[in-house]
């Protein structure tokens, strides 16, 4: 599914991906952490396309971000940590301006699905820019889920979200593997009870795969280092 | 009483230290810090009235100069006419403050004023001081000037005590209509939502009240144009007995200020006025889309709908359309004046530079760089800032374009069209298509900054080089068939090179 070999990329004269090389299959969730600095919106930014890449190749589903740079960005959606709405269009309207631009037939009936699951149906007609940070992302999420992008990457999932969402959109992501899809997010902290299936530790410019074992715990994992 | 004046020495206290603090840096940018010398600050000082004494001497003369190209005659029909037009102006200003009520605080006031157990009527008549000052003393330059032109023109004489007559009651004037205005427009914000409304009645009220009894309404505009008749000490007394009116009445609708919604209705002012002076000038979207979400936030029925369509581009235009509506009212007037106006600069450069002199395409470069289709490309330009949207929109570039600045390109093509067809030295059927092929230009110039064209073939255009270049193969297309019909070729193939440009874009 997500095939990144080589990667570098730099800020000025800092190296901040270094020769990095990543592979995940379909229906794989992976769970990227590190510590504050260490790379890991930039990876996510890397591979959603946000960022331009001058050194190593990344290709999802064997379609390269290089060469098809189009037909690539079809297969990716990012939700970043503090995702931006247009002022002017309702929670509902985005949902359809999504739905419309990808589309997605019958999409009213997973459109209200997802709302309802992430708790923002009575808020469908406000307008994003009121929400609180929570509400955004969750709004986010559920802009990301209806198109069903074959690679899901999340920055931060986690930390605006509530104790009940939390469990939500992990529940979601499950559901978006077990359909086939990959989920790479990054997080320094997971909800209690999530197994991701591949645990990768962002040290150094690379990734150390780490076994993952029952609960896991990040901060013993940080503090091998 | 005694409790009020003492919130307003504190609060007259706390405005020193602000208004000490602003002057600092006023004053370095003229050159004076702190801890210069009392003599370079004294030269400084003396070079800077100096400075204001030229500027305001040549601005009169330029005034006296005026003053000869209108008629005695149609000096005094206007004069008699000002007193209907400072009614007017102070209608309009009063419909303003009714429209977006006086009374803000910025983040400071907010968390330490407003909590405190400060009065309410001392913190409008504070703000109301702190707000009229610079205004209240523009306006009198303002007015002084305006009378001189009268006075001059009328050769009325003892024209220095006109000029300063006319201030005096212009700055009068204006502290007594900020008084009432302020007055009427906090007694609104304090009312129940039904009756708010009836405070709209007030305005043509007065228009009626200034027909039938002109001499009870007009009496300021009178007191004006008394400064240039001569002294009339009557109109002095009245508008310094009305000033203390208006002033009691702006502390006591003050006093009764619902402080919760001052203070909900000040959270943009205070997010705006956070940026600061150069901030603010600087970060002129910013502002703009601060106050376009204030003023989302406000409506209770969102205007538009975007229609239920399985095709891409119709969801973009009704995306466009939806957005139009709902952004401003003002923003359909504002793209065909925008439209126009550009045309009409342009159409003037050309007509009285010459189209064959260099410096003419200079200075149409120049305009060309400065008016960048920004409203008419607002749409397509808010998920290139934000790339969470934009990867989930089309991508072909040129689609997006298309669907999203078709609509205001539309509107602001009716402006530039009439500029064009307006223009007399040139017939409207090369005009009009070169006029609009060069508007399409710009805004595909606009669009081409948020893309690379795919595999790197070229990098980000900026819109200035863009114009630039295809600017200049514009006019060398007409110089080289020596005709108008060459410079419309070269914008069509320019319009359509863009377009191929963009249509292979990624996104940058």
């Amino acid at each position: 599914m997500l095939h990144i070999e080589n990667l570098t990329y730099q800020y000025g004269t800092l190296t901040v991906l270094k020769d990095l090389s990543l592979r995940l299959s379909a229906g794989q969730v992976a769970l990227l952490f590190g510590e504050n600095g260490a790379g890991k919106s930039t990876l996510l930014r890397c591979v959603a396309g946000w960022t331009q890449v001058r050194t190593g190749t990344i290709a999802v589903q064997g379609v390269s971000l290089r060469e098809q740079d189009r037909a690539y960005r079809q297969q990716v959606a990012l939700v970043p940590d503090t995702p931006d709405f247009y002022d002017e269009l309702t929670a509902w309207e985005h949902l359809q301006l999504n739905a419309q631009l990808h589309r997605i037939p019958a999409w009213q009936d997973r459109a209200a699905y997802l709302l309802d699951h992430f708790r923002l149906t009575e808020q469908k007609g406000a307008l994003p820019f009121t929400f609180s940070r929570g509400m955004r992302y969750k709004l986010a999420l559920c802009l990301a889920l209806l198109i069903r992008p074959p690679l899901l990457l999340l920055d931060e999932p986690f930390a605006a979200l509530d104790a009940l969402a939390r469990q939500t959109l992990w529940q979601a992501l499950a559901e978006h593997a077990e359909q086939g899809g990959t989920v790479l997010f990054s997080s320094h902290s997971a909800p209690p009870g999530a197994q991701p299936d591949v645990l990768l530790h962002l040290r150094d410019g690379q990734i150390e795969p780490v076994e993952a074992s029952g609960e896991v715990d990040l901060t013993a994992l940080l503090s091998q280092d | 009483m005694a409790r009020m004046w003492r919130d307003i020495l504190t609060l007259a206290g706390l405005e020193t230290i602000r208004m000490k603090r602003q002057a600092a840096y006023w004053l370095r940018l003229l050159g004076v810090e702190r801890a210069d010398s009392w003599l370079y600050k004294a030269y400084a000082v003396g070079f800077w009235v100096f400075w204001a004494f030229a500027m305001w001497a040549f601005v009169l003369e330029q005034v006296e100069l005026l003053s000869y190209e209108i008629p005695a005659r149609d000096a005094a029909a206007l004069l008699d006419a000002m007193p209907p037009l400072v009614l007017v102006a102070q209608l309009v200003y009063l419909g303003a403050l009714f429209f977006d009520p006086p009374l803000k605080l910025a983040a400071p006031d907010l968390a330490y004023v407003a909590a405190a157990p400060v009065s309410r009527g001392a913190i409008a008549l504070f703000r109301f001081f702190t707000g009229m000052l610079i205004l209240a003393f523009g306006l009198a330059l303002a007015g002084s000037l305006v009378a001189l032109l009268f006075a001059w023109s009328l050769d009325a004489p003892g024209i220095a005590l006109i000029g300063v007559r006319a201030a005096l009651v212009t700055f009068g004037l204006a502290w007594l209509s900020g008084a009432w205005g302020w007055a009427l427009a906090l007694a609104r914000q304090n009312t129940r939502s039904a009756a708010r409304h009836a405070f709209w009645l007030l305005i043509p009220a007065l228009m009626l009240a200034a027909w039938r009894f002109p001499d009870a309404i007009l009496w300021p505009g009178r007191a004006w144009t008394g400064a240039i008749d001569g002294a009339a000490w009557g109109d002095g007394a009245l508008l310094v007995a009305a000033l203390v009116a208006g002033l009691a009445a702006l502390i006591a609708a003050g006093g009764r200020a619902h402080m919760a919604r001052i203070m909900d209705h000040s959270q943009t002012y205070a997010r705006i006025r956070k940026l600061g002076i150069w901030g603010q000038l600087g970060a002129a979207d910013v502002v703009a889309r601060l106050r376009a979400q204030s003023r989302l936030a406000r409506k209770t029925n969102l205007r538009g709908r975007i229609p239920h369509t399985s095709g891409v581009a119709r969801t973009l235009l009704g995306q466009s359309a939806v957005v139009l509506v709902r952004l401003s009212p003002w923003i359909v007037l504002r793209l065909f004046a925008a439209g126009a106006t550009v045309t009409s600069i342009v159409g003037a450069l050309i007509r009285f530079g010459g189209a064959s002199s260099v410096q003419t395409w200079a200075l149409v470069f120049i305009a060309l760089i400065q008016f960048r289709p920004r409203d008419a490309m607002r749409v397509y330009q808010t998920p290139v800032e934000r790339p969470f949207l934009r990867q989930f929109l089309p991508g072909n570039a040129l689609l997006a374009f298309a669907g999203q600045a078709t609509l205001p390109l539309l509107v602001m093509g009716v402006g530039v069209a009439l500029g064009a067809v307006a223009q007399p030295w040139a017939h409207p059927a090369i005009a009009l298509p070169l006029a609009l092929g060069a508007l399409l230009g710009l805004a595909l110039c606009h669009a081409l900054e948020s893309v690379r064209v795919r595999g790197g073939v070229l990098p980000r255009i900026p819109y200035e080089y863009g114009v630039i270049a295809c600017g200049a193969a514009v006019v060398v297309g007409g110089v080289a068939v020596g005709s108008v019909w060459g410079a419309l070729v070269a914008v069509v193939l320019i319009d359509v090179a863009l377009a191929a440009l963009l249509s292979r874009g990624v996104p940058a």
